[in-house]
């Protein structure tokens, strides 16, 4: 622990070389009278001070939670003798709120001994709970802890700052939404979507004449028996499709309610959970200044890996060009939909977008930042640059929707559903299979 | 709580520059320098800046070496009593600082700082007037009296010494 001098041990000395030297100086014995007291602390309070040895340890009651829920973090201190003065602080990391004290967290203890005492090795030892609340999705370290022993007189200080480091994944709240953006195409594994093709499903595609190894039960009677001829009926098999979320980590925007990143990560949360729920191969393509990705697959471990891939996504800023050339063969699968929040100020991410639509990829823009979000500077300067700005956004979307890539803007105060329900249907698009 | 610390460190401080006041008979240049000690004392008790309490000691101190020099009259017996006030006083400020920058204290750290400003008074109101004690016997020349006052003034020290390992202990 680093050993300090409090102003107080600077202020009584200065008291007492003043008055003593004021005594001596007009040969008054009242004056050096006046300085005995201040000495006498000093003197007393210097000889006492024994640096402390304390102990912290921080333990988390849970290390995975959801945006919004409360914890408890349990700081423990062990010391070898009792300590009468102790000043406790946990830092307060970003996007973890502390309760009940939410200004000022540091906290005294005190008489360590006299709560919860283990006599045993003549140590004393508490333990501190404080009340978290996650604020924020993200992957999160707590437990630097500020510490503060005071020796007698509070004259001299021991401080420590212990990074007592414990994770804490913070996983974004997602709605649940019930639909999302329907693809063109389907895929080869079973899933809630009727594929084009005619085979074996639950939904009616078409009648036609019995051939040679039909089931018997798909014999179409009523029809069988008006033509005088053996029809079967054909139906669209149950397939499902293959969504890549692309999320454009080029810029983190302040918003009024978070920032462009928290809708980035929410929306695709939750688009995520729709289409796993759906049978769906999710992908992720984390596209910014590091580019990071996430083989599309299905399941409920790969939900899992999607939660965790999203706490690390953060705006990385870049000068390095982009392109999805960048990209693993295979991280966008034929024939995907590719569902991408961007907030389309980065050219790179523009351009991105703008290849995936040319390649064919069935894609669909959710833009993450409204104009309005931006107030303009208030000077005649200002305004008109702002509406610039907005005609120039504007021409963005409109080439993507001159190019079949529909571009609708959320921002945050609607769910996610209710953006996905903008997007224009395509007329390709597959049915869903309601179950 | 703290407002209520900050008023009796307001009224004390008040207390305290009366009595070079009335030592020098309410000199203008006493009062004013009485005045200056008052006010930085009072900042100090409202803001809690040590600088202030500080600046409000030293105004005392002139205070005091002024009456002393406009009085110049024997030795004023009340300097031991002054000297622990003035401590008690910046304990006060600095229990009333501790108290506005803390967020939470539990009552047993109140209690013990209690205990040490009391403590600390006393001995400082101890030692101080066996120092004025061997400082008024040093005035007449007598060796034996300087003798039994540094005695005093050293058995103070020690005794009080032995007295806070016992009490405050491990700090």
């Amino acid at each position: 622990m680093t050993r300090s001098a409090t102003p107080k041990l600077g202020a009584y000395a200065l008291l007492a070389a003043v008055a003593l030297v004021t005594g001596l100086f007009l040969g008054r014995v009242e004056l050096v009278v006046f300085a005995v007291p201040f000495i006498t602390v000093l003197v007393l309070a210097l000889l006492l001070t024994e640096p402390p040895v304390v102990d912290v340890a921080l333990m988390l009651s849970e290390t995975r939670v959801i945006e919004g829920d409360e914890l408890e973090a349990t700081v423990s201190l062990t010391s070898d003798r009792p300590i009468e003065e102790l000043e406790l602080g946990l830092v307060q990391p970003r996007g973890i709120e502390i309760e009940e004290s939410p200004r000022c967290i540091s906290l005294t203890l005190t008489a360590l001994n006299t709560l919860v005492s283990e006599e045993q090795d003549a140590q004393v030892h508490r333990e501190e709970v404080f009340r978290l609340r996650t604020n924020r999705w993200g992957a999160r370290k707590v437990g630097v802890i500020a510490l503060r022993v005071t020796g007698p007189g509070r004259l001299v200080s021991f401080e420590n700052v212990i990074d007592a480091g414990q994770s804490l994944n913070v996983y974004p709240a997602s709605e649940s939404v019930s639909r999302s953006v329907s693809p063109s195409h389907t895929q080869m594994y079973s899933g809630d979507y009727a594929a084009r093709l005619s085979g074996d499903g639950i939904e009616f595609a078409t009648v036609r004449p019995f051939v040679r190894g039909d089931s018997i039960r798909r014999v179409n009677w009523r029809v069988s028996s008006r033509t005088q001829e053996l029809h079967v009926n054909l139906a669209h098999p149950e397939r499902n499709a293959d969504v890549v979320l692309f999320l454009d980590t080029f810029a983190d925007i302040d918003l009024r309610n978070g920032t462009v990143l928290d809708l980035t990560v929410r929306g695709a949360a939750a688009l995520a959970q729709y289409h796993l729920r759906h049978n769906d191969r999710v992908g992720l393509v984390s596209f910014g200044g590091m580019m990071r990705w996430l083989t599309a697959s299905m399941g409920r471990v790969h939900a899992y890996r999607i939660a965790d891939f999203v706490l690390d996504v953060n705006a990385t800023f870049s000068f390095a060009w982009k392109d999805i050339e960048l990209l693993p063969p295979g991280i966008l699968p034929p024939s995907a939909v590719v569902i991408a929040f961007s907030p389309l100020v980065d050219p790179r991410a523009i351009r991105a977008l703008g290849d995936i639509g040319a390649r064919g990829f069935s894609l669909a823009i959710i833009n993450t930042l409204s104009e309005h979000e931006v107030d303009p500077t208030p000077t005649q300067e200002g305004v008109l640059s702002h509406r610039l700005w907005i005609l120039q956004r504007e021409k963005v979307r409109d080439e993507f929707r001159s190019r079949g890539i529909p571009v609708v803007t959320w921002t945050g105060d609607t769910g996610i559903e209710a953006a996905v329900a903008a997007i224009p249907r395509r007329d390709r698009r597959v049915r869903e299979v309601h179950k | 709580m703290k407002w209520f610390l900050t008023a009796i460190c307001a009224l004390f401080g008040a207390a305290l520059v009366i009595h070079p006041l009335v030592l020098s008979n309410a000199d203008a240049y006493v009062i004013g320098v009485a005045a200056c000690a008052w006010i930085a004392l009072v900042i100090a008790a409202f803001a809690g800046a040590w600088s202030a309490a500080v600046m409000g000691g030293l105004f005392l101190v002139a205070e005091y070496a002024i009456a002393l020099i406009l009085r110049d009259t024997g030795i004023d017996q009340w300097s031991a009593l002054l000297a622990a006030g003035l401590l008690l006083e910046l304990e006060l400020l600095d229990l009333v600082r501790f108290v506005k920058r803390t967020s939470s204290i539990e009552r047993a750290v109140i209690m013990h700082r209690l205990r040490f400003l009391v403590g600390a008074t006393l001995a400082g109101l101890f030692v101080s007037a066996a120092a004025l004690l061997a400082g008024a016997a040093t005035t007449g020349n007598q060796p034996v009296a300087l003798l039994v006052g540094s005695a005093a003034a050293l058995g103070s020290v020690w005794m009080i010494t032995a007295l806070a390992r016992g009490k405050v202990g491990g700090g």
